[in-house]
């Protein structure tokens, strides 16, 4: 274990957790992923292999995230958790079909191939700049814009193929 | 059709060229083109306002869970739990957990690459794979003679990270007799020269840089130790590589396939794609003769390309002893056996670890409270530790479920114990007596991905000494946890100190452990264990320092015990005790982190029968 690992954590891990919390929507979910990411990156040479550790860390963040969403049980989407409970403030019934539409779209973002769902990651959940997201990429800030655009493009169309529950409500 | 002269076609044409359609018909067509031109156009209006619309909401989803405020307290408690177990590397507290090692990540995953490269061809299938390919491994482990096995070339991934590169890498061994040798030659001339004798429990690592010979003891119950702690085979046949393999990841983890090659039998053993990534190579071959049952040949293939052929030759000239290598006969000899008065330390240690404790029965819990840079410390890690006669219970926890409902109870193990009942552990030992089990939870993966049952008594009996309360107290044996690492010097002292008045110190040295990968590895580590002979060897303080090259200082893990108490029977231990790891750079300390522990046993507790039973079952509907 190198000691940067120990400095990225340091300097990146309120970030890191912030992220691994918005995209599984469980603190302790996070809490729990954060220790793995590291105790991952610590074990692999891909990070020392890296041209950006800090931006290696944050895609790496990113795809266990995804990744623990495609392996949850599906029950625990409609888990309600501390996270979801702010979830903006729309009255119960608005604020639960909110929180679906929130998992549909992270669940649809499982999907995506790994360019598109850390740059979707990137701008929506974690609001970085298309500079940021270019450099973290290794792109313009240009195409960084037009991958954001075609997530988000993807997951419509991802989306559009499932129902929603307002549209099972009848509207 | 009756026959057109060229008349009728020209005043018929003419006729076609003279219509004149009329205005109605004409504007009706065109107003229907238009309508139809208008729907159109509004129909792909809709359709790109829908993809509009449907985006936008996607955005505004993501801005609101974008907005949401987090639990800071949260958020740092679990960068503390990360930085502790990042930092598991040389922890020296209670808690010397079998995770801990594997989180040695550098030098643990280069022990387990190099263990695994090493004994890979000694390793006998379970019956479960081809008959054949069995009886053709356990035909060499049974070979009554001497054995050279050639590696055609030395592949990168066996290449130390410093220093010179391996040029020939030749290993003899003679499986009946318990011996085993290895000779590598440097590039720059160099060589190793490693002899290890089982009968004889000893290790002999000549290096020709320094023109010395180090011998080593081979206690039998470090190596078991460190069997069960890496998972690995240590000695050929024992466990089996491909066992392992089926332990770890279940019973498809590869596939054999047999056929003939020319007068050679051919086994094809093909790893299960989704364990590549866990381990160097894809797949094996090995050829066989058909007659005499013995490999030919055997080829593994790596992922980064490239293969390790190994060619064997049997009926070699027996090797006497480790001279018959090439050791010079004047190369300095350095006995690095324990004495007898550290032997009869060890042995005396031993004896309060596992079975053969004398804490009794109880139900125990170590706390471990990690200083967050304040005047606070977080609830980091714990341990449940309990005994009745013949039935052992260890489970730790370090997920963020059992933090939060026991955070609030400071050390009260009857609250612990019933708040942790339905909290599936994150590694659990359990013995009931007759059957051992073992597991680790894979938090990515929100499953047990890694449980076992231990069958044979010797390896439950020494998973009770590494995992039981009293191993974490007392250092015994096991505290060899790094000296299987290939061709590491490990000497052992007993020292007195005139700071140390009354105590007995255990002074461990392990020196040349080999570097592997980029980052900078110790390449030597130095512990001093102070102990109490007048409390039943309480420890009272521990250090451990790890160096790299040229011995400049990495690490150092300072132990004070702080607290003691005594049970009923007499029985001293400690209550708390105080662990700070600095990190150094360059010399100079970079990075300290205080961790607290605390013990409580209860005697002759009352246990809830739940807690005897797998947490693999118990906690299978749960996630």
């Amino acid at each position: 274990m190198g000691c940067d690992l120990l400095e990225i954590l340091e300097t990146n891990g309120p970030r890191l957790f912030a992220v691994l919390a918005r995209l599984t929507m469980s603190e302790h979910v996070a809490e729990d992923l954060l220790q793995d990411l590291f105790i991952k990156l610590s074990k692999g040479s891909q990070l020392t292999a890296a041209v950006d550790p800090v931006a290696y860390t944050h895609k790496t963040a990113i795809n266990l995230a995804l990744d623990w969403r495609r392996c949850r049980k599906p029950t625990m989407a409609l888990t309600t958790t501390d996270i979801e409970k702010r979830v903006g403030n729309a009255s119960p019934l608005e604020g639960l079909a909110q929180k679906e539409e929130i998992q549909r779209i992270l669940d649809a973002a499982v999907s995506l191939s790994d360019l598109l769902r850390e740059a979707f990651t990137m701008r929506y959940v974690e609001q970085r700049s298309y500079e940021e997201i270019g450099h973290l990429l290794g792109k313009t800030p240009h195409q960084a814009r037009a991958i954001c655009a075609k997530a988000t493009v993807k997951i419509r169309a991802a989306m559009s193929n499932t129902v929603s529950l307002a549209d099972r409500r009848g509207g | 059709m009756p026959n057109v002269g060229e008349d009728d076609i020209i005043r018929l044409t003419r006729q076609l060229a003279e219509y004149e359609p009329s205005s109605e018909v004409t504007s009706r067509a065109i107003s229907r083109v238009k309508q139809a031109l208008t729907e159109d156009r509004c129909a792909q209006q809709g359709r790109s306002q829908d993809a509009d619309e449907g985006e936008a909401q996607i955005i505004r989803h993501m801005d609101s869970l974008a907005r949401i405020e987090l639990n800071e307290k949260v958020a740092q408690r679990a960068i503390n739990r990360t930085r502790l177990a990042l930092m598991a590397n040389g922890r020296t507290g209670g808690f010397r957990l079998l995770r801990k090692l594997f989180m040695r990540s550098g030098i643990a995953a280069a022990i387990l690459l190099m263990t695994f490269i090493m004994y890979l061809f000694f390793y006998v299938p379970s019956a479960q794979g081809s008959v054949s390919l069995q009886e053709v491994l356990q035909a060499v482990n049974s070979y009554g003679g001497w054995i050279c096995i050639r590696l055609d070339k030395v592949q990168d991934i066996m290449q130390p990270a410093s220093g010179p590169r391996i040029h020939s890498w030749v290993r003899y061994a003679a499986p009946s007799e318990g011996k085993d040798a290895l000779v590598m030659q440097f590039e720059d001339g160099s060589s190793k020269i490693w002899w290890r004798s089982r009968i004889e429990h000893i290790d002999c690592i000549y290096r020709s840089d320094s023109h010395d010979m180090h011998i080593e003891s081979t206690s039998q119950d470090w190596r078991e130790v460190a069997q069960i702690t890496f998972g690995m085979p240590l000695q050929p046949n024992i466990p089996t590589l491909l066992e392992m393999l089926e332990r770890k990841f279940g019973s498809n983890a590869y596939d054999i396939g047999q056929t003939e090659e020319g007068k050679l039998l051919r086994f094809d053993v093909t790893f299960a794609e989704r364990i590549w990534n866990k381990i160097p190579l894809k797949g094996l071959v090995i050829w066989a003769n058909p007659e005499t049952r013995l490999i030919e040949k055997w080829k593994g293939i790596l992922h980064t390309g490239g293969d390790l052929v190994y060619s064997f030759e049997y009926g070699i000239a027996p090797l006497k002893d480790v001279y018959a290598l090439g050791v010079p006969r004047d190369a300095t000899v350095v006995d690095d056996r324990p004495s007898p008065e550290v032997e009869a330390l060890l042995d005396r240690l031993d004896d309060r670890i596992g079975p053969k404790e004398a804490l009794g029965n109880y139900v125990a819990i170590i706390q471990c409270l990690t200083e967050d840079g304040g005047d606070t410390a977080t609830l980091s890690e714990l341990q449940m530790f309990a005994r009745l006669d013949n039935v052992w219970v260890n489970m730790n926890y370090w997920n963020s479920q059992a933090m939060e409902v026991c955070n609030s109870l400071k050390r009260q193990v009857p609250d612990l114990v019933e708040k942790l009942r339905d909290v599936r552990p994150d590694w659990f030992l359990f013995y009931d007596g007759l059957h051992c089990w073992q597991g680790k939870y894979n938090q990515a993966e929100r499953a047990y991905k890694y449980h076992e049952e231990i069958k044979e008594k010797a390896k439950q009996v020494s998973a009770l000494r590494l995992a039981s309360l009293s191993a974490s107290i007392w250092p015994g044996r096991r505290i060899f946890d790094y000296s299987h690492i290939p061709y590491a010097n490990v000497h052992l002292e007993v020292v007195t100190d005139s700071s140390h008045q009354g105590l007995v110190g255990l002074d461990v040295h392990i020196s040349n452990m080999q570097q592997y990968g980029s980052d900078p590895q110790p390449t030597e580590s130095r512990e001093t264990f102070w102990l109490d002979p007048t409390r039943d060897d309480m420890p009272i303080e521990r250090i451990k320092q790890y160096y790299l090259s040229d011995r400049i200082l990495s690490k150092e893990v300072h132990v004070r015990y702080l607290a003691y108490a005594q049970l009923k029977g007499g029985q001293w231990h400690p209550t708390h005790w105080l662990s700070t790891t600095t990190d150094y750079s360059e010399g100079k300390p970079v990075r300290v982190r205080n961790e607290h522990y605390y013990l409580e046993i209860i005697p002759d507790m009352q246990l809830d029968p739940i807690w005897l039973t797998n947490p693999v079952e118990r906690f299978k509907d749960k996630r």
